[in-house]
């Protein structure tokens, strides 16, 4: 199946671009929900937990100004007490307002009126307390005054003796706390006086009028709506109410700070939730941002070994074989897999195989060897048809000699194939240096084989010939330790003449020409044999003595 | 059936004194002394319970034409709407402008406790009067009470008792006072003290209930008999319900029953210095309203309308808070409170004494809740504890709750979290025969998180089975009250629908009378 790198190395960037991008917007998107959290905390919570803090301070103040405003022992030290307490009042009353706490404000408000309330009474009981002072002064007073008045007449002593008593008996009621006391004492001071009534009934008419008017005055402070009873009975009711009404806002503060606390609370559980909720949410965020930072991670690296293993790989490998295609011997390219790299060695191997071809044809074409660079085969036969056809025409003696290398299959096992080329080209260099005459050719047949054509030459002259090759190669003094006969490269001459007169064939020449080859093989190598192709004969002519 | 026959000795009493006045017409013309007595005045100016303004003019008159001596028998400062906030202070207040020549100290007064009660004490101008109680701290009074008053009526020394019933430590869970062992012969001796030192008359006016006294109440009246006291009153709105042959046998020995009551003592001495007493019953409700008085009423509600009349939320179902519909059965209003403790506690199950309600009111939805409603039902200022305890623990509790049914007592549990299947008609301590908790039965030794009030916790109402329990403090706990809880419950909600589920069973379904 085909895998094209290029849509997987896209879809292995955009995967990337996605992950990433994905990263980014949970990092940013936890980064929004944290300042939002602060946001929250600092613009709300915090204010609101500062603002309760400030209220319970504010408050706390309350039940110690409440006590105070009720004992106070004068206006003076009441107003002073009253705005005090409208002054934290109003800071408290301010700081509920700020925080938008409606329950609490109605509450606080009724502390406010209570303190009010409160402050009204003590008023109340302070102007009373400075009234039935006046009243007890005025009373004794009077009684001074009745006393001194009435002093030394005889008619009178009787009269003020009892208007003592009933002055003494209302003294008393002054220091009476019970209300059924007060009451009763009324009805007493009531009796006493009607007492005083029918005494001065007795009296004579001269002091009549003054006992008279001392009695009623009497009367009048003593049990009038607003006497000393009715005064005193209020003063009795106001303490009770003022005392009521203290301890009433007391409880009240109490409540309200224990509302203030609970509030708190609530708002320390709610922020506490908020926070423990956030991180519970931001550890989830955080599980799965590393969740996807690993599969990113991941895909980095499988991408990179892709890269490296598929991709990079595979074209070094694709440019050593190309290399050493070009350096050497052409083989097919195998690069597995199904990709444009494939694609890429499918094409080298087509223009590989291609240029092979050319080069073959090219080198079908031409008709020099490439590796020694004397003639090739195509060369020598065509060199040798025309040689022949001249030695017909010309009646000259013809001579080939065909020369091979001794053990060279061994040798280039031995010292390998560029040895055995090298070796070669030194051996195609000596024939050239040796075969020189104009009308002589020189080839190489096949492998190790090389092949002369001596035109115009006698088999004697040939002989001579060979004998120079064999002698020159044998300077070159080629190092062969697999040799078999020699330490160093020989060759083997096999020679074929014609002579003058008789039909000379291609095909019988070098067949002579072969056997000689094949004689000289036989008989140890190193050394040339002639065979006379007219006599069909053969003359063994030992190459060394 | 008891009513009826109470009626008809009444009648019958009446009718003897009304021939004896008729056929006495001199000791008419002759001295003259009132005694007005009231008890159990809870709230300010009400129809059905007392009123303040009603009283006061009923006092200007009798006071116009002799003397009088006006003594409340207590039971006055709690509970109410207002005396959740203030404690009492209000009634005081209301009481000073009446001039009452002395208030017996009930078991109610000790609803805040005892440092309350002695705050409240010093705003009155008048005496708290408790004959049989002792202040452990200072082994003498409780301070601001004394154990008796000898008031001036005209030109007779009266001296004045009054006496707390014997269950009031453990309804009230009043821990610094103990209580005589034997109130009669304290009663006897105190009143023969009285006389020796040259007091005329001599009366005792008892606290509520009825029926707390029941188990001496022949020898309090042998001694109304005997003469040792001229006269004893009381007073029990509940008396009506109570199932018990026990009658009123001396005309001096008094019980009224109307909320609206007045009892009347008129006292004749005659020229051999007799007394004859003539004891007549009246409604407050046939005068009209002082105006200083309901003058002084509507300030205080006034003052705290705003308040009070804050609305919490809807009601959607009906219910009843008079005691057979929250004493001896399954509540709504109940299931409510008990929810709302176990919630705020994070318990797995709560409960509550049903005595904790008070208002006995019908609701019938839909209706607006307002705090004036609630602070009505749950005047008691209380907080709520949780507590581990052992299933063992929970079943002696069940079996005290419904230990005192019949007589429909406050220590009747409404739960939460639980079931409780019981019989009636079982011998007492031996009533629970099924109890679970959340689903499982409840096992002796498991243990088990339990939301309720301070009250029980500390034991108050017999349920003493608590009293060795640690309780385990939690976040927010102190700072609401009970009734904060419920308010909050419901604002919370905004609508609520409390229903009957099935947590308290009776096998028996006695019906109730």
């Amino acid at each position: 199946m085909r895998q094209p790198i290029s849509i997987i190395i896209l879809g292995a960037l955009s995967g990337f671009l996605f992950l990433f991008s994905l990263l980014a917007w949970m990092s940013y998107d936890r980064s929004e929900k944290t300042t939002a959290l602060l946001s929250d905390i600092g613009q709300t919570a915090l204010p609101n937990m500062h603002n309760a803090m400030i209220l319970n301070m504010g408050i706390l103040e309350i039940p110690y100004l409440n006590e105070q405003l009720a004992q106070a022992n004068s206006q003076a030290m009441r107003r002073i007490v009253n705005q005090e307490i409208l002054n934290v009042s109003a800071r408290i009353e301010q700081h509920l307002l700020d925080s938008k706490q409606a329950n609490l404000e109605v509450k606080f408000q009724l502390i406010v009126d209570e303190l009010a309330n409160l402050n009204a009474l003590v008023q109340h009981k302070l102007n009373l307390a400075v009234i039935i002072q006046q009243y007890e002064t005025e009373l004794y007073r009077y009684h001074a005054e009745a006393l001194s008045l009435a002093n030394g007449s005889s008619d009178l002593s009787i009269w003020l003796m009892h208007f003592s008593s009933v002055v003494t008996q209302a003294n008393r009621s002054l220091g009476l706390t019970g209300l059924q006391d007060l009451r009763n004492m009324r009805v007493q001071l009531s009796a006493m006086l009607n007492e005083q009534y029918q005494l001065i009934e007795g009296l004579d008419p001269s002091v009549h009028k003054l006992a008279e008017t001392y009695t009623l005055t009497l009367n009048h402070l003593l049990l009038a709506d607003n006497g000393v009873i009715a005064l005193r009975t209020e003063q009795l009711r106001v303490a009770g109410r003022v005392a009521g009404r203290t301890n009433f806002i007391r409880s009240l503060v109490s409540d309200f700070i224990k509302e203030t606390d609970y509030e708190m609370l609530v708002l320390q559980q709610s922020l506490r939730g908020h926070i423990t909720l956030n991180t519970q949410d931001a550890e989830k965020d955080a599980r799965v941002f590393l969740l996807v930072y690993s599969v990113a991670f991941c895909f980095i690296i499988v991408s990179i070994v892709f890269l490296k293993v598929r991709v990079l790989n595979r074209l070094a490998h694709l440019k050593n074989r190309v290399l050493a295609q070009v350096g050497g011997q052409p083989h097919v390219i195998q690069i597995d897999g199904n990709d444009e790299i494939a694609d890429l060695a499918g094409a080298f191997n087509y223009y590989a195989l291609k240029a092979k071809e050319h080069n073959e044809k090219v080198e079908k074409l031409s008709l020099t060897d490439a590796l020694t660079g004397i003639g090739n085969r195509r060369a020598f036969d065509e060199a040798l048809k025309h040689d022949i056809e001249l030695s017909v025409a010309l009646d000259s003696p013809l001579c080939i000699l065909m020369i091979d290398v001794d053990y060279f299959k061994n040798y280039n096992d031995f010292y390998g194939h560029q040895a055995g080329d090298e070796c070669l080209r030194k051996i195609a260099k000596v024939l050239q240096y040796t075969v020189t005459r104009k009308q002589d050719f020189v080839a190489r047949y096949g492998g190790e084989e090389f092949i002369c054509i001596l035109q115009d030459t006698d088999s004697k002259a040939a002989q001579q010939v060979a004998q120079r090759i064999l002698q020159a190669i044998e300077a070159l003094h080629i190092e062969h330790k697999t040799s078999k006969i020699a330490k160093h490269i020989t060759v083997s001459i096999g020679i074929s003449c014609r002579g003058s007169g008789g039909a000379l064939k291609v095909d019988s020449v070098i067949k002579e020409a072969d056997q000689a080859l094949y004689q000289a093989k036989a008989e140890g190598r190193n050394r040339v044999v002639l065979r006379e192709t007219s006599m069909g004969l053969a003359l063994v002519n030992p190459a060394n003595p | 059936m008891f009513g009826k026959v109470f009626e008809s000795v009444r009648g019958l009493q009446v009718v003897t004194l009304t021939i004896a006045l008729l056929a006495a017409p001199i000791a008419f013309g002759k001295s003259e002394y009132l005694i007005v007595y009231v008890s159990e005045m809870t709230e300010m100016d009400s129809e059905t319970k007392g009123s303040y303004p009603k009283l006061a003019s009923l006092l200007s008159q009798y006071r116009s034409e002799s003397p009088v001596a006006f003594v409340s028998g207590g039971g006055n400062l709690a509970p109410s709407t207002l005396s959740s906030l203030d404690m009492g202070s209000h009634i005081i207040d209301l009481l000073n402008s009446l001039e009452p020549a002395a208030m017996v100290v009930g078991k109610r007064e000790f609803s805040f406790y005892e440092d309350q009660l002695s705050l409240r004490a010093y705003e009155a101008a008048f005496p708290f009067v408790s004959s049989n109680s002792t202040d452990k701290l200072t082994q003498g009074r409780l301070d601001g009470t004394v154990d008796q008053v000898v008031v001036e009526l005209g030109d007779l020394q009266l001296g004045i008792l009054g006496i707390l019933p014997p269950n009031t430590l453990e309804e009230y869970n009043v821990k610094r006072v103990v209580l005589a062992e034997d109130p009669v012969e304290l009663i006897r001796q105190k009143a023969e003290a009285l006389r020796a030192s040259g007091v005329d008359l001599v009366m005792m006016a008892y606290s509520c209930c009825y029926r707390d006294y029941l188990n001496r109440y022949a020898e309090f009246d042998e001694l109304v008999t005997s003469g040792v006291l001229d006269f004893a009153l009381g007073k029990d709105e509940h008396l009506l319900l109570t199932d018990n042959p026990e009658m009123v046998k001396h005309p001096n020995h008094i019980w009224i029953a109307q909320g609206d009551e007045v009892a009347i003592i008129r006292i004749h001495k005659d020229e051999n210095n007799h007394f004859l007493f003539a004891a007549s019953k009246e409604s407050m409700n046939n005068y009209e309203a002082d105006a200083d008085v309901l003058e002084q009423v509507e300030d205080y509600n006034r003052r705290l309308d705003t308040l009070l009349s804050e609305p919490l939320g809807r009601l959607e179902t009906d219910f009843s808070t008079h005691l057979p519909s929250i004493r001896s059965r399954e509540n709504p209003f109940g299931n409510f409170i008990a929810d709302a403790l176990r919630n705020h506690a994070g318990a797995d199950i709560a409960f509550l004494n049903s005595g904790f309600i008070r208002a006995e009111r019908d609701y019938v939805a839909p209706i607006e809740l307002t705090r004036r409603d609630i602070l009505a039902e749950l005047p008691f200022r209380d907080h709520v504890v949780l507590l581990e305890v052992t299933g063992g623990q929970l079943l002696a509790a069940m079996e005290n709750s419904l230990s005192q049914i019949e007589d429909m007592k406050g220590r009747y549990l409404q739960v939460s979290g639980m079931q409780v299947i019981y019989d009636s008609s079982l011998a007492v301590g031996e009533r629970v025969i099924a109890l679970k908790a959340n689903g499982q039965t409840v096992q002796e030794n498991q243990v088990y998180r339990l939301a309720t009030r301070q009250f029980i916790a500390n034991g108050g109402d017999g349920f003493d089975m608590f009293l060795g329990s640690k309780p385990v403090p939690y976040e927010g706990q102190t700072t609401r009250l009970v009734s904060d809880l419920v308010i909050d419950a419901i604002q919370v909600a905004r609508s609520i629908a409390p229903k009957v589920e099935g947590r308290l069973q009776d096998v028996a379904q006695v019906e109730r009378p």
